[in-house]
């Protein structure tokens, strides 16, 4: 693109919010990934064949969390799947069936504990969700973590990504229960200031009918002021912190959905199965802000949502510049899933990986301030020990770096196998030649229908 | 930034000295370790000394401009050879220097295009500009027989195709901003002092060459890595 046109051109503009956000209906069967950004590592309670009701518990991970079924059916297969993380992970797949929704009684029977018993945090985590002011590994919870030692809550109402609409749909749409959301968590988390983090936009908006006990922060619209990595310890006052468990430094940090996912836990007794994303084509642009349950395939979304009509080459699961590229469209979408950003065939840029110039975008861009043109050169050439000594570990993937490189270098990838195998002591090319086959795959050549699904004859484990 | 009436064999064997000494030697774009235009040039200019006097080369011609090489002006006059310039005649391009490095006044104009194109960040020119006023106006200050004053400096043959074009080359300049600023402040330096002191008249090809050498050195000045203090908290 000629960079002098670019002056003068201003970006198109695109409507932002939805005037409803659509309930997508259930889909004909959900495959749930028993795996979330490998942190959360759940286990199954049910059998390959077993009959499930609309919100049953069928998993739980370590901490107690609950993972529940969006549907009524029945189990037709536990096996590995492509998770939109791009990892093989074990999943649940389950066929739309008949059955009745599961009452709240019988999930806390199914959990073990009786209601009036239970603790709040038992309730929440028998509901699937983890209590915010809890840190997210079970053995960094000491006895004297309650929520009285949580001095900040902040939540965040905006997406970082550029694209996905999500937090700013439901702060306009839904803008009376957010703040009784925060009423909400003054009673629970009693000592925490109260900061609502927003974009301009959004703030302007707002302005003036947010109670007084909340402030507004609002955040410049570039995507390098709003990297929340960046953005939330700078708010705080603590330490950039990596592995973002703010709990442990006495900040609970939830976006907006979450918010209104807990409310509708505490007062209504709802399991968290839904979960909401912003479909977007890159040209033309266009977006759609939709509520999905966990486990829909992106096909299915994309049908509904009419979105299959770009004929998309390459989908991405997350934002622009967070996102990742998806082997096939039968990828399930789960609770950590904002968006899915669709590229034509013609608008994919190559990444051909030309040598770098030295130009120094990348650094002068990273908002960590890595040396991101020397790790790129010295993993380029498989020299781990040295990339190392400038700690890619401390990298955001925000991607900043491969979007301004003139020389479209995979900058970010570089950095991820920098990584992954820079800890081994390998001088050479590392194994990455691992197979490209989708084990979802194998549904597509025997089961082309999805109503096919539940009564396939052929058993692909 | 030949000289007006260069031999054809002399820019024959420059291209291709440039091309597979300077870029393919090293690895093409992207890895040379020196400007190759300037490394070629510093080349030719060893070699064949006699074919690079701007002077010389207008012997036969007669235009309305004191016909020497500005810098030879300066150097042997100091700041009483000025006085044959003003500083519109210096800025429209009225010297003798060789092609394309007298056309201030376009220089300039391409200049400040590429800085509203992004093309090249403002710390490199800025600091190279700064360099050589400084550098000069101490000269200019100790000895005014010695050294023009910094505006003729600025304004005469090849200083600000070198502060815009030359030493922001990306491969071999630095990245991070304060790596960028003394890189650029030694450049604007080094070219006062080679023009005043060395045995050649304009020392722009090898003040280029010194500060690439000096670039991955002063680059190991980095920013700090955020998130770096969790190491000694954890
Ligand atoms: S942006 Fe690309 S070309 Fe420029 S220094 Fe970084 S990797 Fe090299």
């Amino acid at each position: 693109m000629n960079p002098l046109t670019q002056l003068f051109n201003k970006p198109p503009t695109v409507k932002l919010v939805d005037d409803e956000v659509l309930n997508m209906p259930a889909p004909d069967y959900v495959v749930l990934p028993m795996d979330y950004t490998q942190r959360e590592l759940y286990s199954w309670q049910v059998e390959i064949g077993d009959q499930v009701r609309q919100n049953q518990i069928i998993a739980r991970n370590s901490m107690g969390v609950c993972l529940h079924t969006p549907i009524s059916g029945k189990v037709f297969d536990i096996k590995p799947v492509w998770s939109e993380k791009g990892v093989h992970v074990p999943a649940v797949c389950i066929t739309r069936g008949a059955g009745d929704i599961v009452s709240t009684d019988e999930i806390f029977d199914q959990y073990g504990v009786s209601r009036n018993q239970a603790s709040f945090d038992d309730q929440l985590k028998a509901l699937g969700i983890h209590p915010p002011w809890l840190p997210l590994a079970i053995d960094s919870v000491t006895v004297n973590h309650t929520p009285e030692v949580i001095t900040n809550l902040v939540v965040v109402g905006y997406d970082e990504e550029p694209g996905i609409y999500i937090q700013y749909n439901l702060l306009i749409q839904k803008f009376d229960a957010v703040v009784q959301g925060f009423n909400l968590l003054k009673k629970i988390l009693p000592n925490a200031t109260q900061t609502l983090l927003t974009d301009r936009q959004a703030s302007l908006q707002i302005k003036g009918q947010l109670p007084q006990n909340i402030q507004l922060k609002s955040v410049a619209p570039q995507y390098s002021a709003r990297l929340l990595d960046t953005n939330i310890p700078k708010l705080l006052n603590i330490r950039f912190d990596h592995d973002r468990d703010y709990a442990l430094q006495g900040a609970v940090v939830i976006s907006i959905e979450r918010l209104l996912v807990l409310m509708a836990a505490i007062e209504d007794s709802q399991p968290f199965t839904t979960k909401h994303l912003t479909v977007s084509n890159k040209a033309p642009a266009e977006q759609r802000t939709i509520r999905i349950h966990h486990g829909s395939s992106i096909r299915s979304v994309l049908e509904f949502t009419g979105f299959s009509k770009h004929k998309p080459e390459c989908i991405i699961a997350g934002g622009p510049m967070k996102g990742i590229a998806q082997f096939n469209d039968l990828t399930p979408l789960t609770r950590s899933t904002d968006g899915i950003h669709l590229i034509a065939e013609d608008q994919i840029a190559s990444g051909s990986g030309e040598s770098c110039i030295n130009c120094g975008a990348c650094t002068r861009n990273c908002p960590v301030n890595l040396q991101i043109h020397l790790i790129g050169r010295y993993v380029e050439f498989n020299n781990f020990n040295s990339a190392k000594e400038f700690h890619p570990e401390l990298c955001t993937e925000c991607g900043l770096c491969s979007y301004v490189c003139p020389a479209q270098r995979p900058l970010v990838q570089f950095v991820k196998l920098c990584n992954q195998y820079g800890n081994q002591k390998n001088e050479h090319t590392p194994k990455i030649e691992c197979s490209i086959e989708s084990p979802l795959e194998e549904w597509d050549q025997h089961c082309t229908t999805s109503a096919d699904m539940g009564s396939c004859p052929h058993t692909c484990h | 930034m030949l000289p007006v009436g260069t031999p054809w064999w002399l820019i024959v064997t420059g291209c291709l000295l440039m091309i597979f000494i300077g870029k393919k030697l090293f690895g093409g774009i992207g890895a040379y370790p020196a400007h190759p235009v300037m490394l070629t040039y510093a080349m030719l200019h060893i070699s064949w000394p006699q074919h690079f006097d701007n002077t010389k080369a207008l012997l036969h011609f007669d235009w309305d401009v004191p016909m020497i090489d500005v810098l030879q002006i300066s150097r042997t006059y100091g700041q009483h050879g000025e006085a044959l310039f003003s500083w519109q005649d210096l800025l429209m391009g009225n010297q003798v220097a060789a092609i394309g490095n007298g056309q201030i006044l376009f220089i300039l104009l391409g200049g400040i295009l590429l800085l509203l194109m992004n093309a090249i960040s403002w710390h490199i020119p800025t600091a190279f500009i700064l360099g050589v006023v400084g550098m000069s106006a101490i000269l200019n200050l100790i000895d005014p027989g010695l050294s023009a004053s910094p505006l003729f400096h600025l304004l005469s043959a090849s200083t600000l195709l070198g502060a815009f074009f030359l030493a922001t080359e990306s491969t071999t300049s630095p990245v991070n901003p304060i790596p960028m600023l003394i890189y650029g402040l030694l450049g604007g330096v080094l070219l006062v002092l080679l023009r005043s002191f060395s045995s050649h008249i304009d020392g722009i090809a090898f003040t280029i060459l010194i500060i690439n050498f000096v670039a991955p050195l002063v680059d190991r000045i980095t920013p700090g890595i955020r998130g770096m203090e969790l190491e000694t908290h954890a």
